[in-house]
């Protein structure tokens, strides 16, 4: 073929592949607009912004893009309640002193904003990413050891002395040393995991969501912590 | 010293000066991506004077000004060449460098010290600056434009590297508007990193690769022609609505699952053929080179590319695999091949082919030059193992077993990233400044050596 006729073939073709791409964008871009992303409100703008103006993406993912860093935040309403969340960006190391996560020194209004934000794209439909792990632990009578570390339980506790942090109560003996003057009865460790500040409404300790199989385990693990 | 390649044009010397900012800020980018890998092992380190995302930011936006130099540089060399002009304008193509130079050090000064950010990775210089790199990449159109345009000379070449810088400017202007939808936001970001890095980059790096050959092994220009288009038209073909496999998990419709897993499998092909078509090249010259660092650099792009882009790449494009790689140590790994492949290595082919010309002379010392190219590309295969054993870690206990995001991070994947650290440090970072040191070199006489008489 004769490179004029090439150069042809190069252009119509790019020209004729951009044009299925535009076509494919409008509709995509309706359909994101329309429904598959939640109504936009001012304070989830407003909290995009402040998302945005501290470049918080470059440590953590978002839709699973940025760094790698720290966790992906795209269904962080998921595992974290509103309540805490708002306590953590307010600053990190009043939650957690053993952080790396830098205070943003947020004004309140920003705290209030970028947990409407994360409501917001927890609302996205992402055609079920990211997916649910492979490892049903909650569904095994063994389970709840894995289930403590699924959750990042020891992102706060330890066990036999191990773990990277010392935030929450040593759990290594639960099973047979109550902690703080409460119940280590396995029914009220249920009821704890299911709210803590229900229990105990001074505690640092978030309200991590569990499936019933799942607490259950969990129960079952540390009552068995002797 | 006896009679050697000269340049036809003087003004293709305005390549130097690119070349010498490039090659400054590509050593500076090692430097920023050493700290934030020790910030994986020692996760205190400098945590408040340079927090992961300001270092993060700094060394994205590095790669992005270095290459994008570079490819100038290259451009500015090769265009009067292929037109058999002078440059159109080069008091205009030193302005460019300096508005171009002025918004890569306003926006990070802007980062660093005012913490001023627009936040999505790669796009970070906060406003105005952005308009500076608008301007900037408006001015390199203008100039050689002009210049293809007054010499009435579109050769395949120039025909594909215009239109692939043409097209790169026109795609920046994605990144101009702010989108209050995250969804849309980064719909459109993806036209703006996937349509450079995988359409027209690849247009520039194809150009300048089919140039090179053409320089270096006197393949016949015709058949070389031919082949480019071929090679960019089959990369576009792929390329374009492959940017699907970006548009799997981000609010985007489900169709976008199979549009992107059929043409992003395709991708690899137009590579592999651009790595056969350099190595067939490469073979049919009889003698032996007389640059042999280029020489490297030249056989190193075809096959980092192919397999850095290509093997890399096609490993996690398919949504029942990018399901659970998508967001992992995985993507560092492909990108940092990607890059090195497919860009880096080519720039460096540039440069060691055009250097010598600029001096006037045939050859280089090579001792030093190929030690770089060794160190960096020995250290660089190593990084990305290390990169790929700490992606496939994660994915593994975070993503198939539901381990905690943080657990993972410190007590596993960090092992695995001090050894992209320690690689980093013992041998990309020596090589990378044995490089920036073998650049300023050659431009002293005592380090080139003339061809036997």
């Amino acid at each position: 073929m004769s490179e004029k006729s090439l150069r042809n073939i190069f252009i119509v073709g790019t020209v004729l592949f951009l044009g299925v791409l535009v076509v494919m964008s409008r509709d995509s871009l309706s359909q994101i607009v329309m429904g598959r992303t939640p109504a936009l409100s001012a304070d989830v703008v407003a909290g995009k912004r402040v998302w945005q103006g501290k470049n918080c993406n470059d440590c953590h993912t978002i839709l699973g893009i940025g760094g790698y860093y720290a966790p992906d935040l795209t269904k962080v309403v998921e595992r974290r309640d509103p309540v805490w969340l708002a306590n953590w960006l307010g600053n990190p190391q009043a939650v957690n002193p053993a952080t790396t996560m830098p205070n943003q020194r947020l004004a309140a209004a920003d705290v209030t904003s970028l947990v409407a934000f994360f409501k917001w794209v927890g609302g996205i439909n992402t055609n079920d990413w990211p997916p649910q792990p492979r490892l049903n632990a909650g569904a095994d009578t063994s389970g709840g050891a894995v289930v403590f570390q699924q959750k990042g339980c020891t992102a706060c506790h330890q066990i036999g002395g191990k773990g990277p942090a010392k935030m929450g109560p040593d759990l290594s003996r639960i099973g047979s040393t109550p902690y703080d003057g409460l119940s280590n009865s396995a029914e009220f460790l249920a009821k704890w995991l299911e709210n803590p500040q229900a229990q105990k409404s001074s505690t640092l300790m978030p309200r991590i969501p569990l499936t019933t199989t799942e607490r259950d385990a969990l129960v079952r693990y540390l009552t068995s912590l002797k | 010293m006896t009679t050697v390649p000269q340049i036809k044009h003087p003004s293709q010397r305005v390549a130097y000066a690119f070349f010498a900012a490039s090659a400054i800020l590509f050593l500076l980018q090692v430097l920023f991506g050493l700290i934030i890998a020790a910030q994986y092992v020692w996760p205190t380190l400098l945590m408040n004077e340079l927090p992961f995302n300001v270092g993060r930011a700094t060394h994205l936006n590095l790669l992005t000004f270095w290459a994008l130099l570079g490819l100038m540089g290259a451009t500015y060399y090769l265009v009067p060449d292929e037109t058999d002009s002078e440059l159109f304008s080069v008091p205009l193509a030193y302005v460019q460098l300096g508005v171009m130079l002025l918004a890569g050090v306003g926006a990070l000064a802007s980062l660093w010290f005012f913490g001023l950010s627009r936040g999505k990775p790669f796009t970070e210089a906060a406003m105005p600056w952005p308009w500076f790199i608008a301007l900037g990449a408006v001015l390199f159109l203008v100039n050689v434009g002009a210049t293809i345009i007054r010499a009435r000379r579109w050769t395949a070449i120039t025909v594909v590297l215009f239109g692939g810088m043409a097209g790169l400017s026109v795609l920046y202007l994605t990144n101009l508007p702010f989108f209050a939808n995250l969804a849309v936001d980064y719909y459109w970001w993806w036209w703006l990193i996937h349509l450079w890095v995988e359409g027209t980059w690849e247009l520039v790096a194809a150009a300048i690769m089919a140039y090179l050959l053409i320089t270096l092994t006197g393949v016949e220009r015709a058949k070389m022609h031919r082949w480019l288009y071929v090679e960019v038209s089959l990369v576009l073909f792929t390329g374009i609505i492959g940017i699907g496999h970006h548009y799997y998990w981000i609010g985007t419709p489900r169709y976008w699952l199979l549009w992107g897993a059929l043409f992003s499998a395709f991708e690899p092909i137009p590579i592999a053929l651009m790595a056969w078509d350099a190595f067939a090249s490469m073979k049919r010259r009889g003698a032996a080179p007389t640059n042999r660092v280029a020489w490297y650099w030249l056989g190193g792009t075809a096959i980092g590319h192919l397999l850095g882009a290509g093997v890399w790449g096609f490993a996690m494009t398919l949504p029942q695999i990018n399901k659970w790689t998508h967001g992992t140590q995985l993507t560092a790994s492909h990108g940092h091949f990607a890059f090195y492949g497919a860009f880096a290595m080519l720039v460096l082919a540039a440069v060691y082919t055009v250097l010598p010309r600029l001096r006037g002379v045939e050859r280089v010392r090579e001792r030093r030059g190929l030690w770089a190219f060794w160190l960096m590309t020995a250290g660089m295969l190593a990084m990305v193992l290390a990169f790929t054993i700490a992606g496939v870690v994660q994915v593994y206990l975070n993503r198939m077993i539901g381990i905690d995001f943080m657990t993972v991070r410190t007590q596993y994947v960090g092992f695995w990233m001090f050894w992209v650290w320690l690689f980093g440090l013992l041998m990309f970072l020596p090589g990378c400044a044995l490089y920036v040191r073998d650049f300023f070199a050659l431009t002293r006489k005592v380090n080139l050596q003339p061809l036997p008489s």
